[in-house]
């Protein structure tokens, strides 16, 4: 019943054509994506999100719940 | 989501507050399919719905046995991967049953491997030179007077008196980490219109992070008596700034444990399909750093001082024994878990007009908590320099929406839908969505959308307790009246949840058009837009500053007591808040084409294009609207362009994706575009056996050069924009029984 929304769609095929085993590099390079990602690459002793990663659509922020 | 359903979030929160879903407990292996739905659809699922959704369909369906093995490395580095999946399914008349296993490794991405994008001080490549004041050696009072220490080296002595410490060559541009995950799904028919099915997934993740060794600043209140042997200026003096070097660098290593199980039922029943399920997920973070990791407690520093055995003056390195002696173990502790309860029907609700109009319905009910707890030794301030976060929430939530979707006319769909949330901490919020899909002839077809969304706030940000932060900040104030403090310092931050938050509100629409002439050819493009309003956000720090900081006796910028003659002390700590203070409004467009091509005897070739363009990103905080549109981490063009080109059992791909120029932080230059290069290929050599080599980042681009905005980006590039990793080259072998 989504017919009328946009939805970019990848399937394990094109999953493979892209060439990534970790999920967060995959998402990167997705142009929907934007400021607010951040991934293991931050993690330093003050980071409070050690050892996670997250993708940000459109730049609004982290997905808390992928919604 | 992962198979359309919520998942629950990390037991650690990013930027102290943000909670989020943590990609990294997703095997890419176990993957089917990847939906990234770019609409506003909080009418449909809830809460954070506002920019779109993306859903995870795990593999299923299977027969058989698939193995991959990959290793891959970006030469001359310690960064490499090592993956190894087993991917088992069996189908029979009454159900059937998957199993996914998969194991996941990389290497360190060091400092050293970076050169020059290793280092805190850039100004030598044109950025800003953000090494740390806290400095071994470091600095020292004297009769209340700062005295720089004797033995700091001129390159590292600032004209304040301070000696310079680069902390960037302790950094780990990208940690090691390990995951092991398992994933089960399993269908079972009862009856020919009962299903009973089981989703069960556990992951186990480690991994590293770490920085440099522990700063010390005039909070730690550290003194060396006159009678220490090593004391230059023979009378009792305070320690100002300076960093134990000798004990090492600071490391932590954390290790995550999630798991997640979903169970219920699916059926038929008077031509409507309904289903139930319970899930309950839970996600434990643990964070140690031990004795050897560079943990050091003020008050052991302290009596290791006073009885003269540790020499914090002329970067001495004392004694393993004495380091043995300051250094502690320390523990970080996160949980966090959800219990949900769905219920949902769809299917032929009634005929107006000979015309059919089907419907989805469901309710939900949710429990959700959080807990983050430091060790006890960061409460008792006897750890410096580090944040500590501390958070504790929890709540519960009821929902119910429905959906419609009526034919209006043969070639235009009217959806019509509505939620209603309620949370036992801010209220309801009810959310309805409009739109339309119109077929305006064969080829060409136009559809839009208007919708009202929220995002409640997250536990972290309702139940967080004062949690510290460093900084960057020029003290202008006290530059002005004293002539001390005049170059950029990091200062502490203090951060405390408030309980009185409500919902972020959002309102998005979108319009497009797909024009698709041929099988092989097909073009679309949307354009959308957000509003939010309420946003939550921690005050900014050069308004909290501006405001607060001119007061000596302020009790949000709290600085130490003036020294002899000074009309500032220096700054000792700034609380900060988390308030529904903004809103913000995106606009852009994204255009999505296809392109096939038939090369007869040379086999296929399919093109694509994803492109996102920002019109607009404006954020409005304190009255002010700022426009974030080309701006520090905001760039105006992003793309994905793939090629794919398949013969027999030959196949290639080429992947461009493009990141546009932006504005540097500081605004006087522009951070250049970065175009990747990813190609692969592989081969099949028979039913069995598939062998692929692939290379990312081809031309080993380095991240494009920033100025940085001295706080996650000190190392001379956009961190959460720019990829840092060089070319990688790797191979697979797939096999399949």
């Amino acid at each position: 019943m989504k017919a009328s929304s946009p939805v970019q769609s990848l399937n394990k095929d094109d999953i493979a054509n892209m060439g990534f085993d970790n999920l967060q590099q995959l998402l990167e390079r997705m142009p929907a994506n934007g400021s607010g990602a951040f991934s293991t690459r931050g993690n330093s002793q003050d980071s409070t999100a050690n050892g996670g990663a997250s993708i940000s659509l459109r730049g609004l922020g982290q997905m808390r719940h992928w919604y | 989501m992962i198979n359309g359903r919520r998942v629950g979030s990390s037991a650690f929160a990013e930027g102290i507050s943000n909670s989020f879903v943590d990609i990294n407990n997703i095997p890419v292996s176990a993957i089917e399919r990847i939906d990234i739905l770019k609409d506003g659809a909080s009418a449909i699922y809830g809460s954070d719905a506002i920019a779109g959704v993306v859903n995870i369909v795990l593999k299923k369906d299977i027969e058989g046995i698939e193995i991959n093995l990959d290793y891959g490395d970006d030469s001359g580095t310690g960064y490499d991967e090592t993956t190894a999946s087993l991917v088992w399914g069996v189908k029979a008349d009454k159900g059937s049953a998957s199993i996914i296993l998969d194991y996941f490794t990389n290497g360190t991405l060091s400092a050293e491997d970076m050169g020059r994008f290793g280092t805190a001080n850039q100004s030598p490549y044109g950025g800003e030179d953000y090494r740390s004041s806290r400095g071994y050696p470091g600095y020292f009072y004297v009769d209340g007077v700062k005295t720089i220490d004797p033995d700091c080296p001129a390159d590292s002595a600032t004209a304040s008196g301070s000696c310079l410490f680069d902390y960037g060559a302790y950094n780990m541009t990208i940690p090691t980490s390990e995951r092991v995950g398992a994933i089960g799904q399993f269908d079972y028919m009862l009856t020919d219109d009962l299903t009973a099915f089981l989703e069960l997934s556990v992951q186990h993740n480690t991994s590293e992070a770490g920085g440099a060794p522990t700063p010390l600043d005039e909070d730690a209140g550290l003194t060396v008596p006159g009678t220490h042997p090593d004391n230059p200026f023979g009378q009792d003096i305070d320690i100002g700034r300076y960093r134990t070097v000798d004990a090492g660098a600071r490391r932590w290593d954390i290790e995550s444990d999630t798991m997640r199980i979903v169970a219920g039922l699916r059926g038929v029943f008077n031509d409507w399909d309904w289903e139930v399920s319970a899930q309950r997920g839970r996600s434990e973070s643990t964070q140690t750093g031990d004795r050897t990791q560079g943990w050091v407690r003020t008050d052991y520093l302290q009596a290791e001082i006073d009885t003269g055995n540790y020499n914090p003056f002329g970067a001495a390195v004392n004694s393993q024994d004495v380091i043995d002696r300051i250094t502690t173990s320390l523990v970080r502790q996160g949980k966090s878990s959800i219990t949900a309860y769905d219920a949902s029907i769809s299917g032929h609700a009634f005929t107006i007009g000979g015309r059919d109009i089907m419907m989805a319905a469901g309710a939900e009910y949710r429990e959700e908590s959080v807990s983050d707890v430091p060790d006890e030794q960061f409460q008792r301030g006897l750890i410096f320099g580090t944040e500590a976060v501390s958070a504790f929430g929890s709540r519960d939530q009821h929902a119910a929406y429905v959906e419609f979707s009526i034919p209006v006319t043969d070639n235009f769909e009217l959806q019509l839908a509505g939620r209603y949330d309620s949370y036992s901490d801010f209220g309801s919020t009810t959310n309805p969505k409009i739109a339309f899909q119109w077929g305006v002839s064969d080829e060409l077809t136009a559809r839009g959308s208007w919708s009202t969304g929220f995002r409640a706030p997250s536990l972290a940000q309702i139940g967080l307790e004062p949690s510290e932060k460093s900084d960057f900040l020029v003290d202008s104030y006290r530059c002005a009246a004293d002539n001390v403090d005049c170059e950029l310092l990091d200062y502490n931050f203090v951060f405390a949840g408030n309980p009185d938050l409500e919902a972020e509100e959002s309102e998005t629409w979108n319009v497009g058009m797909i024009w698709a002439p041929s099988q092989e050819f097909d073009i679309g493009f949307d354009l959308f837009n957000i509003v939010q309003d309420n946003k939550i956000d921690s005050l900014q720090n050069q308004d909290l500053y501006d405001e607060f900081c001119g007061d000596q006796n302020s009790t949000v910028c709290v600085r130490n007591a003036p020294q002899a003659g000074e009309t500032f002390g220096s700054i000792d700590v700034i609380n900060s808040a988390f308030v529904n203070i903004g809103s913000q409004e995106v606009q852009g467009v994204d255009l999505s084409t296809h392109y096939s091509l038939g090369l007869n005897s040379y086999g296929d070739v399919k093109f694509g294009l994803e492109y996102s363009y920002l019109i607009s990103f404006e954020k409005e905080i304190d009255g002010e609207t700022i426009d974030y549109t080309g701006e520090y981490e905001y760039p105006e063009h992003r793309w994905l362009a793939t090629t794919n080109w398949m013969m027999d059992d030959f196949a290639a791909n080429i992947n461009l994706s493009y990141i546009g120029e932006f504005e540097d932080y500081n605004k006087t230059r522009t951070v250049d575009a970065q175009l990747l290069v990813d190609m692969s290929g592989s081969y099949r050599f028979n039913e069995m056996f598939k062998l692929s080599v692939g290379v990312n980042n081809v031309f080993d681009e380095d991240p494009s050069f920033a100025i940085g905005d001295g706080d996650a980006d000190l190392y001379g590039y956009a961190m959460g924009v720019h990829n840092p990793l060089g070319r990688f080259i790797y191979t697979k072998v797939t096999m399949n029984f």
